[in-house]
């Protein structure tokens, strides 16, 4: 198999120019590097909570109950209590990993089945292309909240307060379900223009076999479109959690998320008590402000007519 | 904004601007257009039955008091039994009663209301193998075991949380009969002073000979003898209407109907009180704040000494709770105040005491010391009972519906603060959750309210704690606590029953088989549009409700 080293390891170091390219575009960009820190930050929280607060989100005492930030930042209650008297501070920081890990798990479950059933429809075409090609027309067809209102019903009323995968499972099922075509129609056009392409009909003359080709030749350059638009998705899935949280469904109290902060947080802003609204809403709008910002930026870098 | 918005609705739900009811868009304006103005909207949650003696629970209750009249009713104000259906009610030696019945009074179908009408409803209830809620009640009367054969052996029962009683050939009280027919004679198994006082409840309402006959049909168009009357089916999911029964005997209500609104699942009434469409409502604990400090809104709010009880009741069939000072320790352990800061203030007061104040013989405060916030004496107590079961979660059983979650995460966040235990919360449908409790297949302690049936400390007592370790929902038996009641029962005057029964509630108070936390307090808005809302201290059920028969709309 020594001949075919030779291409794969062309192609191998185009890649890494590439993304060496876009890496180098990104960092010089203000936006970008705000976006980094504010992920960073985000990512950290999620990772280590404790770093941010000292206090057990699960310890609550109904005296201290609803006490606004008045401090700000610093004191017994840096962010105040919320309607049970918990550490708001604590809450904000621990409901931070079931997002994130929602979002991630959702993330990485559709972009690899959306790239795998793409690169097949693409590659093999015909009925098999047909077949992917029609589920994924009605599956677009159906709107993710709508879909993911539905499939959720099904698990309506089951709160959890268990383990992370109890807590956000069905949640994160009714997201990969009803996400994963975006990433599919991108691998399957990337796939056909790149099947035709010289170095892959030369890999084929060569002797390589369908995966090979597929995963070494035409996967590298499949997951570049893709890659551009995954951030934005995280976003995007953030946002349809909370949305989820507050109909009712998706993370179930009393597990925390953003959306299940939010939706408790409608409850009292209108009795007065805006910053247990106010928090958790300015928090996800940045986060996704971080993810949108920090998308746009990778498509531009990422993308070769605009440079 | 709020003004405007609910004079809107208001204006449109009396019918002059039609226009108006259409801009509103809300189907419930439509119907007050429609039906002239005179219709209350009112809310209620899951009914579990609308024939007496099969619901037991406030819903059915509070939508049942409206449609049928019993033989007494009481009074709002003082809570004393006064003649309704009844013309006169006597005793020589309190064991052997002798009921007048007024003459000339029929169900809403025609039928007479007369001696029989209550004996064929009282044995209907009393039949054991009906498996009614309410079977209990019948037990002080004459025959009452006869109806009642030990239960069949567990493997035997069609649905393995409820005992299947067996059909027995005996399917009247013996105690019952009737002289002639407007006489109803009750022979009673032993003397019981506050048998008078029980008739105003639905166990011992009449039920129509139509009714029994069908009972499916029955319960969604029930045959009542009171002001209002179903003329469509009751929906459990949507309510229903009940118009005034034009040919009522009695004091005609000034209203011409009322709409029950269901919610469940944890729904509130509120949002739909604030836009007109519900006219009397609680306002739950996130809209607390606001509500009491809106001018507009503080005119039209009704605060009084509630009669319902909040209480934590333990499983003493379940061997972790076998230990007093455990149940003790817990309920020293809750902070009531803390509590109350969280679910609104004003909503209920702390209780130590089994009675509330508000009911004749109440207000003792057998509980003392266990029931005020003391984490010393809660940890002393838990150490006492050879501490928390390691790794064990305290499971709170509750049912789910209004805010009852959030009221008894607060319970449980205090106890799990002060004892360092977990706990979680296991909430369940009213129904379901009845059902499960009744069958004692709880592991953890669990909700337990109660509202008066009648204004005597012995329903506080006995309906609960009562009638065995296997009958109640706690399993508690206490050979001195029922010879306190049945000394109690037996006594010459209703004023020694009294002082009886809180002798008996003192050795209640002894074995702690549920930790008394709040009395409501009465909290409700009304709606601009009515006016003469009284709360009655027995009849009215949770969340918002009034007295129909008083109620006036402007």
């Amino acid at each position: 198999m020594s001949e075919l080293t030779v291409p794969t390891g062309q192609a191998e170091a185009a890649q890494t120019s590439l993304w060496k390219d876009a890496f180098r575009t990104m960092r010089r960009r203000p936006d970008v590097i705000l976006a980094t820190l504010i992920l960073l930050f985000v990512f950290a929280m999620a990772a280590f909570p404790t770093l941010f607060t000292d206090k057990d989100p699960t310890r609550c005492i109904g005296r201290e109950a609803r006490q606004r930030p008045d401090t700000w930042f610093t004191g017994e209650h840096p962010l105040g209590t919320d309607a049970f008297g918990c550490d708001f501070a604590a809450t904000i920081v621990h409901g931070t990993r079931p997002t994130i890990v929602l979002a991630l798990t959702v993330i990485v479950a559709t972009v690899v089945a959306g790239l795998l059933l793409g690169v097949l429809a693409g590659y093999f075409g015909g009925w098999l292309d047909a077949l992917i090609s029609r589920v994924l027309d009605v599956f677009i067809v159906i709107p993710m909240l709508l879909g993911a209102i539905l499939l959720l019903s099904l698990f309506r009323g089951r709160g959890s307060s268990g383990n992370l995968i109890e807590t956000i499972g069905p949640a994160a099922l009714a997201l990969m379900i009803f996400s994963w075509m975006e990433f599919c129609r991108y691998a399957r056009a990337a796939t056909i223009e790149a099947k035709n392409l010289d170095y892959v009909q030369a890999a084929r003359c060569l002797g390589a076999k369908d995966s090979r080709i597929m995963f070494r030749h035409i996967l590298p350059s499949a997951i570049i479109p893709v890659t551009a638009v995954v951030p934005t998705t995280i976003g995007a899935i953030i946002v349809t959690e909370s949305a989820l949280a507050v109909l009712g469904l998706g993370v179930q109290a009393p597990a925390t998320s953003w959306g299940v902060l939010l939706s408790k947080g409608t409850e009292w802003a209108g009795g007065g008590y805006v910053y247990l609204f106010g928090i958790p809403l300015s928090l996800l709008i940045l986060t996704v402000f971080a993810f949108a910002a920090f998308g746009d930026a990778l498509r531009d870098a990422l993308d070769p007519k605009l440079r | 904004m709020r003004r405007t918005k609910m004079a809107v609705a208001a204006v449109a739900a009396t019918g002059l601007a039609v226009s108006l009811a259409a801009c509103t868009g809300d189907e419930s304006d439509l119907d007050g257009g429609e039906g002239g103005g005179g219709i209350v909207q009112m809310q209620v949650g899951e009914v579990r039955s609308l024939i007496p003696g099969g619901s037991g629970e406030s819903e059915g209750f509070r939508i049942m008091h409206n449609l049928y009249d019993g033989l007494v009713y009481y009074d709002a104000v003082t809570g004393d039994p006064d003649y309704l259906v009844a013309e006169d009610i006597s005793s020589d030696d309190n064991q052997t009663w002798t009921i007048k019945i007024k003459d000339g009074l029929t169900f809403q179908n025609g039928e007479p209301v007369d001696a029989e009408a209550f004996i064929r409803s009282w044995n209907r209830t009393a039949y054991g193998a009906n498996a009614l809620p309410l079977n209990y009640f019948f037990s002080t009367i004459a025959g009452y075991e006869d109806l009642n054969p030990p239960p069949l052996p567990e493997e035997e029962w069609d649905d393995p949380d409820t005992p299947k009683i067996p059909e027995s050939d005996v399917k009247e009280l013996s105690g019952l009969s009737a002289p002639d027919p407007l006489t109803l004679q009750v022979e009673l198994s032993a003397p019981f002073i506050g048998f008078p006082t029980m008739l105003g409840y639905e166990a011992f309402y009449p039920v129509a000979e139509e009714c029994l006959a069908d009972t499916a049909a029955c319960e969604l168009v029930p045959i009542g003898n009171g002001p209002f009357k179903f003329e469509e089916p009751y929906d459990l999911e949507a309510g229903g209407t009940a118009l005034k029964w034009e040919d009522y005997p009695g004091e005609q209500p000034s209203i011409d109907g009322v709409r029950w609104h269901v919610y469940l699942d944890g729904a509130n009434c509120w949002a739909d009180y604030l836009t007109g469409d519900i006219d009397v409502c609680r306002p739950p604990a996130s809209d607390y704040e606001s509500a009491v400090n809106d001018p507009d809104l503080a005119e039209r709010r009704i605060v009084q000494d509630g009669t319902s009880t909040l209480v934590l009741a333990f499983p003493l069939y379940d061997d972790t709770y076998a230990d007093v000072n455990l149940r003790r320790a817990i309920s020293a352990a809750i902070d009531r105040e803390g509590v109350l800061n969280v679910i609104g203030p004003d909503r209920f007061n702390p209780l130590d005491s089994w009675v509330p104040a508000s009911i004749n013989g109440g207000g003792q405060g057998f509980c003392g010391e266990y029931c005020t916030y003391d984490p010393d004496l809660a940890n002393d107590l838990l150490e006492e009972a050879g501490g928390w079961p390691e790794g064990e979660k305290l499971r709170i059983w509750v049912n789910d519906s209004a805010d009852n979650l959030d009221v008894f995460r607060a319970i449980g966040d205090s106890i799990a603060e002060t004892l360092s235990i977990e706990y979680e919360i296991v909430p369940m449908e009213w129904t379901d959750f009845l059902a499960e409790r009744e069958a004692h297949n709880l592991d953890g302690p669990f909700r337990s309210g109660w509202g008066p049936d009648y204004n005597l400390n012995e329903n506080y007592l006995e309906p609960v704690y009562g009638g065995g370790a296997a009958t109640n929902d706690q399993g508690y038996e206490n050979a001195d606590y029922d010879a306190k009641i049945a000394e109690a029962a037996g006594a010459a005057s209703i004023e020694e029953a009294v002082q009886l029964y809180a002798e008996a509630e003192e050795i209640l108070a002894g074995d702690m088989p549920s930790a008394p936390i709040f009395v409501e307090q009465v909290s409700y808005f009304y709606s601009e549009r009515v006016d003469n809302v009284v709360v009655h201290p027995i009849y009215s059920g949770p969340g918002g409700d009034a007295e129909l028969r008083d109620i006036v709309i402007k």
